[in-house]
């Protein structure tokens, strides 16, 4: 049963994913072009000194993608659903209705892992081309609050889609946006935050239990 | 007989709206069983409700003994359900969506659902969203017979069909019912094509049951007469005898479930001459319009 719901889930995910997949590499493309062309026009000795005395942030393009991952691969799985009320059909399969829920968000979540996944063993590779291990690993650690909001914005872009009630929709919506908000902005500075956030991120995907607790029992 | 389907006291309101109150029926097994009403009297409603997706205001509704707001996974795939429209997944194609559904059901049968898009000039890869509502209709009917439940629920199986699509739907219905022992929920605004359809009906009107009686003791009992009323003004009122009526000028037609000398000797009290009294045939259509009335 959990291989035909992802099946299902998968018709509605695949192109978004692969244009994902698809916008990914052209930034990660662009990173790498802008890295060769720094260390050619700052030369590699001026390129190494911006960045390890400056910090200069060669990386940051990558920044707002996997948000925007999180968020379309969100709405092309659960816009569907709620289109003339289309979760209907899957809340009467004969299965637990969370447990549908959650295998559900789960292929959004695996596919997510995959994608955030490359973008890291991409980002190594390229950064390793000019940089030492540490510069790397930098790097990586810098990256990987942005990728926590990557899922952090799926999670939650599915509950607001899920909720059947525009009241909640709209506190829903400022709460996430607060949410990602001070993702972005405290936990470069704050690295020893991120396993907090990494477990907020995870309870967030709680919130579609209720959405889909709200749209079953068809409060409105 | 079991009953499939019990409702009990039921009780329900949008906000301060009520659409019923105390709303009683039960459904028995292998009976075909059609919810009639208006639009807007809360047929949809009562289908939310048993399918629980909607928690009723007070009441209970049962199905297969099992309340329908915590339905086990059992009992879910001993009910076919045709949401009103012939909502399916329209990014599937007519091959996948057999393919998605045939996991989730132990006794599934794909034969009825190959046979019956056989039938429509469709090839299996298309997708359901290229197709005409009429086709669709026949994917989401197809599905609930591979599905083979105990129970089938369809709300408003004719939106949108046209004539051939409707029968199309019920012949193939019917024979499958008859075949299989099915038990049948079924709404439709289309009266006339439920007339040798149903077993038992159920008649609603806005807040309250109107006619809950098998089909046949319905068109037998339930009369429509026309006579001559003594001026255009004259009056008539609902009460035990007289369930419905009309005045157009100096012509009356009243609905009743009473005898026809129980009819004459009230309108003899009414000082109405008896020998202009005559009695309509009704299809089951006018009968429904003659309880519910035309507005």
């Amino acid at each position: 049963m959990y291989s035909a719901l992802l099946y299902k889930e998968w018709l509605k995910i695949r192109w978004a994913f692969f244009s994902m997949v698809f916008l990914t590499m052209l930034t990660l493309m662009y990173i790498a072009l802008n890295m060769s062309s720094y260390n050619e026009f700052m030369t590699a000795k001026g390129f190494w000194g911006n960045v390890i005395l400056l910090g200069f942030p060669f990386f940051t393009d990558i920044k707002y993608i996997p948000l925007l991952i999180g968020v379309v691969i969100a709405i092309v799985q659960f816009s569907p659903e709620m289109n003339l009320s289309r979760l209907k059909l899957t809340l009467h399969l004969p299965a637990d209705e969370n447990k549908l829920l959650l295998q559900m968000i789960s292929l959004g979540f695996m596919l997510l892992t995959i994608l955030f996944f490359l973008i890291a063993i991409i980002l190594w590779a390229i950064v390793g081309i000019y940089f030492p291990a540490e510069v790397v690993a930098f790097v990586l650690s810098a990256s990987f609050p942005w990728l926590v909001v990557g899922v952090a914005s799926y999670f939650l872009t599915a509950a607001i889609i899920l909720e059947p009630v525009w009241a909640r929709r709209l506190i829903l919506i400022p709460f996430a946006l607060g949410f990602l908000d001070i993702y972005l902005s405290i936990a470069n500075t704050h690295l020893q935050l991120i396993t907090f956030l990494v477990f907020a991120a995870i309870v967030s995907s709680l919130l579609i239990l209720f959405s889909g607790y709200h749209f079953k029992r068809g409060i409105k | 007989m079991e009953n499939v389907v019990e409702v009990k006291n039921l009780t329900h309101y949008y906000g301060n709206k009520l659409v019923f109150e105390n709303f009683n029926f039960e459904i028995k097994s292998g009976r075909i069983f059609g919810l009639l009403g208006k639009n807007g009297t809360g047929k949809t409603t009562t289908i939310n409700i048993l399918n629980g997706f909607l928690k009723p205001t007070s009441g209970q509704c049962l199905m297969f003994g099992e309340d329908s707001y915590k339905l086990s996974p059992e009992t879910k795939a001993r009910v076919g359900f045709l949401i009103e429209g012939h909502i399916q997944y329209s990014f599937m194609s007519i091959k996948q969506i057999e393919k998605f559904y045939s996991a989730f059901y132990p006794k599934w049968k794909k034969e009825p659902y190959y046979e019956l898009m056989a039938k429509l000039e469709v090839t299996q890869d298309q997708k359901l969203s290229k197709m005409s509502c009429g086709q669709r209709s026949q994917v989401a009917l197809g599905l609930i017979l591979a599905q083979d439940p105990d129970l089938l629920i369809l709300d408003d199986y004719s939106m949108g069909l046209d004539a051939g699509y409707r029968r199309l739907f019920l012949d193939y219905l019917i024979e499958y019912a008859k075949a299989e022992a099915k038990t049948i929920f079924i709404t439709s605004h289309i009266i006339q094509d439920l007339e040798n359809f149903l077993d038992d009906c159920l008649i609603i009107d806005y807040r309250s049951v109107l006619v809950a009686m098998p089909i046949k003791e319905f068109q037998k009992t339930f009369k429509q007469y026309k006579f001559h009323v003594p001026n255009p003004e004259f009056r008539l009122s609902k009460n035990n005898i007289i369930k419905n009526y009309e005045i157009l000028k100096d012509k009356a037609t009243v609905y009743t479930f009473s005898e026809r000398p129980e009819l004459e000797a009230y309108l003899n009290s009414l000082s109405i001459n008896n020998s202009t009294v005559e009695e309509v045939p009704m299809t089951l259509e006018d009968a429904f319009i003659g309880i519910t009335g035309k507005y």
